[in-house]
């Protein structure tokens, strides 16, 4: 059914989208949190494309909805981004803000290693840092590829590369004589 | 997956440990954000955000049977959430109401606030708007000529007195003033008046909302002020009183069968001809809770949630955060300026200060 430019889903594919918003949405927000969102901007990212594919549902329900979820996602954080940019600039101008003042919300909300991760996808260039996010969720490099319009040799570099920088910042924070505990404790 | 050469050449990690390790902290991600959201509520919160601009839309482009249809395609009925509910918000004025007491059709609800376009002063209508400036063209045109027509009389009549001079003057320029005002009132204010007359205005002037109780009884003909014809992008009263006419009739059960009806099958006997889908979609067979707010004690200093929540504090009031971030506007953090902060706005009514 379409209603000017808002399209709704047929009334009998409203049940499948609840199963799959159910199972996506809480890893889509891991999704944009790794991205470098904080915690609020990645539920709002998260849940305009959920709202997006829920009007889209129809068409995209039956191919691969998750890709489409985290292509949409990124692009919203993007654009969140960029607006909260602006609005910062013209307040630092006149010295009136500072982003990040106190410890985000991430913080208190993610554990240890998680927070760490975060903490070093953020060093990492946006190219690698996008790819890895990608990767972490479990998309091969074909398929990721295929969703951010990339050449698969080039998503391929820029994976070995992050997955690089990744594994060396844990190798230096788990020295050799503990990595046991420390891959132990990690792996949990 | 994991089909890529990787540089071991500075670590000493493993490609598996690598890989175990990165799941493990993926599950710790979802695992911490599933903690601080309400899934089931978002759910509805987006089919609501769905549903709104769905009915806008279709109110926008003139209003039909789309805001029924819209409700029922976002709003399943396998969509429960809370205990019981109420109210849901549809659309800006527009309400899906229901029962708290159990398990009954949904009745849209229209609730009218007084807008500027709806004010007896204003014409909407581009055609009444163009008849009512000309109107005013004619009259001032009229008034124009009328009254220096009286004054020059009167100055060059010679047998005249002073008495007669006035007289004419007046006479001629309030000539000119009531034919522009009846000009304007017949061609334009006054059609406008009637238009929005009687029990509307006084039910506007009282401040009052329309429910379905004001809409009357199921036998109650519609007041000649309902009539939807001169209200293009609102949902008419007319309408709505039908279609709470018709869900106020029907069972759940009636609404579950007719949701497979398909189309060309004949309205029901009390609804209007082209509502075929109004009874069935305001029955919505779920109970959904959206004026809850879930997490309200993490904000109120007031109540008390420790007995429930065994998490700690910290994570509560992340939780708190997180949750009400929907369309909140962010939160940045002022330092206190070392001098008065310069002037942000520099529009009208900006500030001025004197150093």
């Amino acid at each position: 059914m379409v209603r000017g430019q808002v399209e709704v889903p047929p009334p009998e594919t409203v049940g499948s989208f609840d199963d799959y918003y159910r199972s996506d949405k809480t890893p889509l927000i891991g999704f944009v949190l790794k991205l470098g969102a904080e915690p609020v901007e990645a539920e709002d990212a998260a849940q305009d494309a959920m709202e997006e594919i829920f009007m889209r549902w129809d068409r995209i329900g039956g191919s691969n909805p998750a890709a489409y979820a985290r292509r949409v996602a990124e692009r919203k954080y993007v654009r969140s981004r960029a607006r909260t940019g602006i609005e910062l600039e013209k307040l630092r101008l006149v010295d009136w803000a500072a982003e990040r003042a106190f410890p985000g919300v991430e913080q208190v909300l993610l554990r240890d290693q998680a927070r760490w991760l975060i903490q070093i996808m953020q060093d990492l260039p946006y190219e690698q840092r996008r790819v890895f996010a990608w990767h972490a969720d479990g998309f091969g490099t074909a398929e990721i590829a295929g969703s951010i319009g990339k050449p698969e040799s080039t998503v391929r570099s820029n994976l070995r590369h992050a997955r690089a920088a990744v594994r060396k910042a844990l190798a230096a924070r788990v020295p050799s004589n503990t990595s046991a505990t420390g891959r132990k404790e990690a792996g949990q | 997956m994991n089909d890529m050469h990787v540089d071991h050449q500075q670590s000493d990690v493993t490609d598996a440990e690598f890989d175990s390790w990165l799941r493990g902290v993926n599950t710790g991600i979802r695992a911490a954000v599933d903690d601080v959201v309400d899934t089931e509520a978002d759910l509805v919160r987006l089919k609501q955000s769905v549903a709104q601009k769905a009915v806008a839309v279709d109110h926008a482009s003139g209003g039909s049977n789309g805001t029924d249809e819209a409700i029922r395609a976002v709003f399943d009925e396998t969509t429960t959430i809370g205990e019981a509910t109420v109210l849901v918000t549809v659309h800006s004025g527009l309400w899906a109401r229901r029962d708290a007491s159990g398990p009954g059709p949904w009745a849209l609800e229209y609730r009218r606030r007084p807008r500027l376009r709806d004010s007896p002063a204003v014409i909407r209508h581009w055609g009444r708007r163009a008849k009512a400036v000309l109107a005013l063209q004619v009259g001032g045109g009229l008034a124009a000529i009328l009254i220096p027509a009286g004054i020059g009389a009167a100055v060059l009549s010679v047998k005249g007195s002073a008495i007669v001079l006035s007289v004419t003057s007046m006479s001629a320029a309030l000539v000119g003033a009531m034919s522009a005002l009846m000009l304007t009132r017949w061609f334009g204010f006054g059609r406008l008046r009637e238009e929005v007359s009687g029990d509307e205005r006084s039910r506007e002037s009282r401040g009052s909302w329309w429910r379905d109780d004001d809409l009357g009884g199921q036998s109650e003909e519609a007041p000649a002020w309902a009539e939807p014809a001169r209200r293009p992008g609102w949902l008419s009263a007319a309408k709505v009183r039908e279609r709470v006419r018709c869900s106020s009739s029907t069972s759940p059960a009636t609404a579950d069968s007719e949701l497979a009806e398909p189309d060309g099958v004949q309205p029901r006997p009390f609804c209007p001809a082209g509502m075929t889908g109004s009874p069935s979609a305001i029955a919505l067979d779920s109970a959904i809770d959206v004026e809850d707010e879930p997490y309200a004690a993490d904000h109120d200093p007031d109540v008390s949630s420790e007995g429930d929540d065994q998490r700690p504090p910290s994570v509560r009031a992340s939780r708190g955060a997180a949750h009400g971030s929907r369309r909140r506007q962010r939160v940045l953090v002022m330092r206190p300026a070392p001098q008065r902060p310069p002037n942000l706005g520099a529009g009208r009514g900006a500030r001025r200060t004197k150093d």
